[in-house]
């Protein structure tokens, strides 16, 4: 490794930033293009109790010259009109306001087709939307939150498995931090106000991007995000790793999927990485909502659609009792291995 | 490289410095020069300039081109620059401030704009600018002791040759590379120059901060 951890963590720290992305990717100075994000990030944060559910787009326009700052007020107008789709200019002025969809894949596709920035504020989140990637999301009530998690937890990310263990450990499990059922009891996955496969995505893209070592920056590309296929991508020195997150078992809208969801994922990771020579590992990560016995039984794979460079696919089951619990199952358990001794043995 | 021709390509490197310095209001001491110099020579290969093959050398206070010094001695004795401030520390080494004579300014001016040097000038103008507008002149030192060439090579020892235009090795042109395959662009479109330079100063300067914290030291002149 020609470089020092120290000095991959400084680049990585540049690198990473939006503004540093977006004026590499449009060609515009990034002193003109941070002031902008900077101005759009001060108008979202001084009216987050005002945005509620409202939904718009600002597009950042790097060629047209607005006329007036953009204020909420005309934010709100315009989203009234059916207008949601906003162009501002590198200063935070006003543009031209359009009509337009605004799912995370409306704004990649937007910024795909014209090479284009966006700020999508959606649901709570504001998702930064660069050339068909989202290169960034900020949870709207909690910006910046991270885990005080001390170095030893952070492992790189060609250390996988161990990323994921930690994530289960110190998120995942018991629902810390991230909620995804429905029904405990009953094993019944959460799907609203988010798809299932967008809880977990999410989550993981977040704890990718906090806590490992090696990686410069992240993206994952729009379409995912629970509404069709869903990747993320995390670029360190040595190339591209992508991950594939899935579900399985059932959620609140009784979509089910079963084991052959494993295989879906490995094709789609084979595609991936056949698709892009920058992507140097591929992992498959399947969020197991099943039973523990189904989970045990069916949790097999077809090893045809593993790409040579697709690691083992890792199904992890979710767990759906507290510590007690489980810790009197299996008390239960052994009480009743033993009687059968027993009573076989006196037999 | 003939020793003369070497010399006055420093010379000329040298009053292209002073005169950037001085649209700060600020004069470079011996070691500045010295770090000012290995800054711009670190970027030039982004402006298509090749830089000098034998140059900069670790040693003592960083890197060490003698060429730099003997420019300037040259400069003064022909009047091009003159030498204030010079002072005895008590370490025993004599610091003293360079700036251009009228002569040497009128110098600056053709190169500033030939079309041979014109290019060199834009590179030392954005170190200049950085310097000033950066941590500080004072704190040139601490950019080039976090400059990745020298951080290789500085535990080998005196006397090693510093090329951070390599490629092959760790060295700034190599981490700027890397930068550039790394960020987003579009299809076939090079990451524009400014923004890898500013880049490259941030990382440096966030670089020598850490640098800083991590074993503090008397502040060198």
């Amino acid at each position: 490794m020609p470089f020092t951890q120290g000095q991959i963590a400084l680049l990585a720290k540049l690198i990473s930033d939006v503004g540093v992305q977006a004026a590499a990717s449009l060609g515009v100075p990034r002193k003109d293009i941070s002031n902008g994000i900077a101005t759009l990030q001060n108008l979202v944060n001084a009216n987050i109790s005002r945005i509620g559910a409202q939904s718009f787009a600002m597009v950042v326009d790097v060629t047209a010259t607005g006329n007036g700052v953009l204020s909420f007020a005309q934010i709100k107008r315009h989203i009234h009109a059916g207008r949601p789709v906003i162009s501002i200019d590198l200063n935070g002025r006003f543009v031209a306001a359009n009509a337009g969809k605004l799912r995370v894949k409306d704004a990649g596709d937007r910024t795909a087709s014209s090479h284009g920035f966006e700020i999508l504020i959606m649901e709570g989140y504001s998702y930064y939307v660069l050339d068909g990637k989202v290169i960034d999301e900020i949870d709207l009530n909690e910006p910046g939150a991270v885990l005080a998690l001390g170095p030893r937890w952070r492992y790189p990310i060609s250390e996988f498995p161990q990323v994921l263990r930690v994530h289960m450990r110190e998120r995942l499990a018991q629902e810390r931090g991230v909620t995804y059922w429905k029904d405990r009891a009953n094993r019944i996955l959460r799907a609203n106000p988010e798809k299932t496969e967008a809880i977990f995505h999410r989550d993981l893209l977040w704890w990718i991007r906090n806590y490992t070592t090696g990686v410069i920056r992240t993206y994952s590309e729009p379409e995912g995000f629970g509404q069709d296929k869903t990747d993320i991508v995390a670029v360190t020195l040595a190339g591209g790793h992508v991950v594939e997150v899935k579900w399985l078992g059932v959620n609140e809208h009784k979509t089910t999927y079963n084991r052959k969801r494993i295989d879906e994922g490995l094709i789609q990771v084979k595609q991936y990485l056949e698709r892009d020579d920058d992507l140097v590992e591929g992992y498959l990560v399947v969020y197991d909502g099943r039973s523990s016995d189904e989970h045990k039984k069916n949790s097999h794979y077809d090893q045809a659609y593993q790409h040579p460079l697709c690691r083992e696919p890792q199904i992890l089951y979710l767990e759906s009792e507290v510590p007690t619990e489980i810790s009197a199952r299996v008390v239960r358990s052994n009480k009743t291995t033993k009687t059968r001794k027993t009573r076989k043995k006196t037999r | 490289m003939d020793p003369s021709v070497r010399s006055f390509l420093r010379m000329r490197d040298v009053v292209l410095a002073s005169s950037a310095a001085s649209r700060y209001q600020h004069a470079l001491n011996r070691i500045q020069l010295q770090k000012f110099l290995y800054l711009v020579d670190a970027i030039t290969f982004l402006f298509d300039i090749a830089p000098p093959r034998e140059a900069h050398r670790t040693y003592k206070h960083g890197p060490f081109d003698a060429a730099i010094q003997n420019a300037v001695d040259c400069l003064t004795f022909r009047g091009l620059a003159s030498v204030k401030g010079v002072s005895r520390q008590a370490d025993g080494t004599t610091t003293a401030f360079y700036e251009l004579t009228n002569a040497g300014k009128a110098w600056a001016k053709d190169l500033r704009i030939d079309v041979a040097t014109a290019t060199r000038w834009q590179a030392t103008q954005l170190v200049a600018e950085r310097a000033a507008h950066g941590l500080g002149w004072p704190r040139l030192r601490d950019l080039v002791y976090a400059e990745p060439t020298y951080v290789a090579a500085r535990p080998n020892g005196w006397g090693q040759y510093l090329h951070p235009e390599d490629t092959r090795s760790t060295s700034t042109a190599l981490l700027l590379r890397t930068v550039e395959s790394l960020l987003p662009s579009r299809a076939g479109q090079p990451i524009h120059r400014d923004l890898l330079i500013d880049l490259y100063f941030d990382f440096l300067e966030s670089a020598a901060e850490s640098l800083r914290l991590q074993a503090p030291e008397v502040e060198i002149r």
